[in-house]
């Protein structure tokens, strides 16, 4: 974990990016609001043959946290990027491993990714609305019980036209 | 020809779980052209779920997220709360976590060459395979009580412990059914007729194994080595010696090799945990109070890299909670592994990523 810790921060350097890694428990952190860094950030792993684990996102206060997990050697990098306006570049041009996992949190915190290739929902079906897990579902309402419930309305239905 | 789109899914006997295939053949109407798919059949919003519970809550959660690497949620989601807490596990609970996955191991794999015997229509193999399974479903059974969802680890350690008659158990059950596997291996390496029907079909060339970022088996089979256990090591994995299997054809023959040899370094690992295996506490007596943190945590589970990321903001319950399963990376694979096969083949190709959808969805 060291030595990538130097490659970056080196290389971090030498390119005149302001951002560093720093240990933290068994992987290597950094973090930026700057989309701009970012993707040079982006573009500096790539080159380092790192791979897109996962992207998690959170809500935070008004904004949101991005957290890009890459794997790089067998050691995590993690890039925490502060989104406000609920736009973030994409990084699956550079990664096409970040695909499916951009297309997610899209769907789920209404996040508006540029120049994702394919920027298509990924589960849910387009009936459902943006940012979904701001949003109360009830898993009655969504599923069986729905469904149940549709059913045995009908069912009265014909049962009273029946008898009058 | 007749050019219809073919369609296969969301339902199907073919099919273990949903999944909608949207298939344009080629002009010979028996060939792959491009394949789609629609996901979302099964999503059932458990990273949503997951906020409104308790850390302790949350361990039974995560081992209902799928069955067949059911113990992998649970254990990789107590490593990520073990970081934030800083809570040292005990090493004997560390080797008893290497057992229960190995043994998982072994019974996943088992149950996905079952399944590829059954879609391409060899009866007397998949019973074989699922026969041989049975043996190591029945050994669950006895060390955890369970034949799936084992309930083997909590936070700080693990739930169980072995008796010398359950030591025992376990050799015994290695020794007989070792020999069953080297037996698979001659098969999958010399009969004419099963290389014939799998040898070819589905290729994975390594440069997209290595640009979709696939992992487990599925990469394996392409050439890229990407075994967490060696990589970056967890657990006991460190002070045991095993190999990563690798194959570089990149096929559905390639695939059910690695598995089948990975089942083999699955029981030299469980032999290696018995024979070490350190004397003292299986668990911490810990608090599920869990400090405010940030961890991110990873396991090998049988379809390849499952990884965690745990926030806390020092409440009972997560702040996010999220986690990446082996068939999401996958999934975008089949893409490159359809086209220019037979459409009767899509199954099996299919079968050959071990897909696991409830884990995908959540």
């Amino acid at each position: 974990m060291q030595i990538l810790e130097k490659t970056l921060n080196d290389s971090l350097s030498a390119q005149n990016i302001p951002l560093r890694f720093t240990p933290h428990y068994d992987s290597l952190w950094c973090e930026t609001d700057d989309q701009t860094l970012f993707l040079a950030l982006a573009e500096l792993l790539r080159r380092l043959e790192a791979r897109v684990c996962m992207i998690s996102a959170y809500a935070k206060d008004e904004a949101h946290e991005l957290v890009y997990h890459f794997d790089c050697g067998g050691v995590m990098a993690n890039v925490k990027l502060y989104v406000a306006d609920r736009c973030v570049v994409s990084i699956t041009p550079l990664f096409k491993s970040a695909d499916w996992t951009e297309r997610e949190l899209s769907e789920i915190y209404g996040i508006t990714l540029h120049n994702h290739p394919n920027p298509q929902r990924l589960f849910l079906d387009d009936s459902i609305s943006r940012s979904v897990l701001d949003e109360y579902y009830s898993l009655s309402s969504m599923m069986n019980g729905r469904v149940s419930e549709t059913l045995w309305n009908k069912i009265k239905a014909q049962k009273e036209a029946r008898h009058g | 020809m007749d050019k219809t789109t073919v369609i296969l899914g969301p339902f199907d006997v073919a099919l273990e779980e949903p999944v909608y295939f949207k298939i344009e053949p080629n002009d010979d109407a028996r060939t792959i052209q491009s394949v789609d798919m629609v996901n979302g059949f099964v999503h059932r919003g458990i990273e949503s779920i997951v906020l409104q519970k308790n850390f302790l809550q949350n361990l039974i959660i995560t081992e209902k997220v799928c069955a067949l690497c059911s113990n992998n949620h649970p254990f990789t989601y107590c490593m990520a709360v073990e970081k934030i807490a800083r809570i040292d596990v005990p090493m004997r609970a560390q080797y008893l976590r290497v057992l229960t996955d190995e043994i998982k191991r072994i019974a996943s794999h088992l149950f996905n060459l079952g399944m590829l015997s059954h879609l391409i229509h060899d009866g007397a193999l998949m019973r074989d395979f699922l026969e041989t399974r049975e043996a190591f479903q029945d050994l669950k059974e006895r060390i955890w009580g369970n034949r799936m969802d084992l309930s083997a680890n909590t936070i700080g350690g693990v739930k169980f412990d072995l008796d010398e008659t359950l030591i025992a158990t376990i050799q015994t059950t290695l020794d007989h059914n070792e020999e069953v596997i080297w037996r698979f291996i001659e098969r999958f390496e010399h009969d004419e007729a099963l290389i014939n029907r799998l040898k070819g079909v589905g290729v994975l060339p390594r440069e997209d194994a290595i640009r979709l970022g696939v992992v487990g088996p599925v990469a394996r089979a392409s050439g890229v080595d990407n075994d967490v256990r060696k990589h970056a090591p967890y657990a006991a994995y460190a002070a045991l010696d095993f190999e990563v299997i690798l194959k570089q054809d990149g096929d559905v023959l390639s695939r059910a090799s690695v598995r089948l040899y990975e089942i083999i370094e699955s029981m030299k690992l469980v032999r290696q945990v018995l024979n070490a295996l350190p004397q003292g506490e299986i668990a911490l007596h810990v608090k599920t109070i869990v400090p405010e943190g940030e961890a991110l945590s990873r396991s090998e589970a049988p379809r390849g890299e499952l990884v965690y990321y745990l926030k806390s903001n020092g409440t009972r319950k997560p702040e996010r909670m999220k986690w990446r399963v082996p068939t999401y990376m996958n999934w975008e694979a089949l893409k490159i592994m359809m086209p220019n096969n037979a459409i009767e083949d899509v199954a099996l190709i299919f079968n050959s990523i071990d897909p696991c959808i409830s884990c995908t969805e959540r």
